[in-house]
C-alpha cells in the first residue's frame, strides 16, 4: 500500500483548494444572480409603441379610439394600469374641438419622472402628429406619456 | 536519522505542491470571476444581442420608435396645402418640382419637422436604445444651420432606399454642395439601419 499517496490526498492543501473552488462558484453564481437589470425606460418605450400601433397607422389616427375600449384597441392589460401599480400612460389627443385625454395606472408617475433619481418612474414622452383618412386637411396633434417603475424583483 | 530528513523532504516538497496548486487555482478563480463581473456589469454586450436581433425586423418593427415612425408618414401624407391634393410624399425622388410646390414643401416642412421631428433629435440620439431620429439637410439655409455632419459624410452619395418605394435615387456630394440645386435629404436613421428620403429640385 502505498502511504505516502495516501498523505498527500488528505493534506490540509487539498481542503483548501476545494475551499477556494466552493467560494469562487458561489461568489460567481451570486454575482450573477443578484445583478438586476432596469429596463423601466425600455418598457415605457414599449408600452408607447403598443398605444401607437392602436391608435394609429403609417401617420393615420384610427378613428376608432373616439369609440373603442381603449384597452382593446392597444392590447394593453386593463390590470396593469391601476392606480398603485407599477404602469402610467397618458394620452392627449389635440384635434379641431377639446382635446380628448386617455389615462391611467398610477397618476403619480408623471411627476416622478421629472426627479432624478433611481427609486422613481422612468418614462417616455414625445408629441407627434397623426392625419385624418376622412379630412385630409385634418391633423392631429397627440401628446403620449408612459412610464414604468417595475423593478426587477 | 536518515529516513527522517526523506520524510520531512517529502513533506516540504507535497507542501509546495500544494501551495503552487492553490495559487494556480487562485488565479483561475479570479479570472473566472472577473468574466462574470464583466458579462453582469458589461450591459452593451447584452444590448449588442438586443440590437442586433432588433435590426433584424423591418423598419417600422422592433424597438422603432412608432410615435416618431407614424409623426414622419403624417408629414409624408401631408398635402402641400389646405384642399391640396399634391403631398410631400409626391415630392420625394423627384427633381422636376415647381418652385411654387417647392415653396409650400419648405413652409410646410419646417413647420412639420422642426416642431415634431426634429425636437424629438436631441431626447433621442443620446440613448442607447435610440431606435430613430431625422435629420433634414438641404434647402441652403438648412445645411449651414445644421451643417453637414462629417459623422456622417459616407452618406454623400445616398440612396433612396425605402422598401415602400423600391426605387433608387442618387444625390451625390456635388448637388449637396450645389448652389443650382435645392437638395432636401431627408435620413431617417433606425438604429443602425438607414432609410433615406431625398429630393432634388433645379433653381
Amino acid at each position: 500500500m502505498n502511504k505516502r499517496a495516501d498523505s498527500r490526498l488528505l493534506s490540509p492543501w487539498l481542503f483548501f483548494i476545494l475551499i477556494i473552488i466552493g467560494i469562487g462558484i458561489i461568489v460567481g453564481v451570486l454575482i450573477f444572480y443578484n445583478t438586476k437589470a432596469d429596463i423601466r425606460k425600455e418598457e415605457a418605450a414599449a408600452i408607447a409603441n403598443n398605444i401607437m400601433d392602436g391608435i394609429a397607422s403609417n401617420g393615420y389616427l384610427n378613428q376608432e379610439v373616439f369609440s373603442s375600449d381603449f384597452f382593446v384597441l392597444t392590447g394593453l392589460n386593463p390590470e396593469m394600469f391601476v392606480d398603485g401599480r407599477d404602469f402610467y400612460f397618458n394620452l392627449t389627443i389635440y384635434g379641431n374641438g377639446r382635446p380628448v385625454e386617455f389615462s391611467n395606472g398610477t397618476r403619480d408617475f408623471q411627476y416622478q419622472c421629472e426627479i432624478p433619481g433611481n427609486n422613481f418612474a422612468k418614462c417616455y414622452e414625445k408629441e407627434g402628429i397623426l392625419l385624418s383618412r376622412t379630412n385630409p386637411d385634418m391633423i392631429y396633434r397627440i401628446k403620449l406619456l408612459t412610464a414604468s417603475n417595475q423593478k426587477q424583483k | 536519522m536518515k529516513t527522517k530528513k526523506i520524510k520531512k523532504k517529502g513533506e516540504i516538497s507535497a507542501t509546495l505542491t500544494w501551495i503552487v496548486a492553490a495559487f494556480i487555482i487562485f488565479i483561475l478563480m479570479m479570472v473566472y470571476l472577473g468574466i462574470v463581473s464583466f458579462m453582469v456589469s458589461e450591459r452593451s454586450f447584452f444590448s449588442y444581442l438586443v440590437n442586433n436581433n432588433a435590426d433584424k425586423i423591418n423598419y417600422q418593427g422592433g424597438a422603432s420608435d412608432r410615435l416618431l415612425i407614424n409623426s414622419f408618414f403624417a408629414y409624408l401624407n401631408s398635402p402641400l396645402e389646405n384642399n391640396g391634393e399634391k403631398t410631400v410624399r409626391d415630392l420625394v425622388d423627384k427633381e422636376d418640382v415647381s418652385e411654387d410646390d417647392l415653396l409650400k414643401f419648405r413652409t410646410l416642412s419646417e413647420g412639420f419637422l422642426d416642431k415634431y421631428i426634429m425636437k424629438d433629435k436631441s431626447s433621442t440620439e443620446n440613448s442607447s436604445y435610440t431606435s430613430a431620429w431625422i435629420r433634414i439637410y438641404g434647402l441652403d439655409e438648412k445645411i449651414d444651420m445644421y451643417g453637414y455632419d462629417k459623422k456622417y459624410s459616407k452618406y454623400e452619395a445616398m440612396r433612396y432606399a425605402v422598401s415602400n418605394y423600391g426605387s433608387y435615387s442618387w444625390c451625390g456630394p456635388e448637388k449637396i454642395n450645389s448652389t443650382s440645386y435645392d437638395v432636401v435629404l431627408i435620413n431617417v436613421f433606425v438604429k443602425d439601419k438607414k432609410i433615406v428620403f431625398c429630393t432634388e429640385a433645379k433653381k
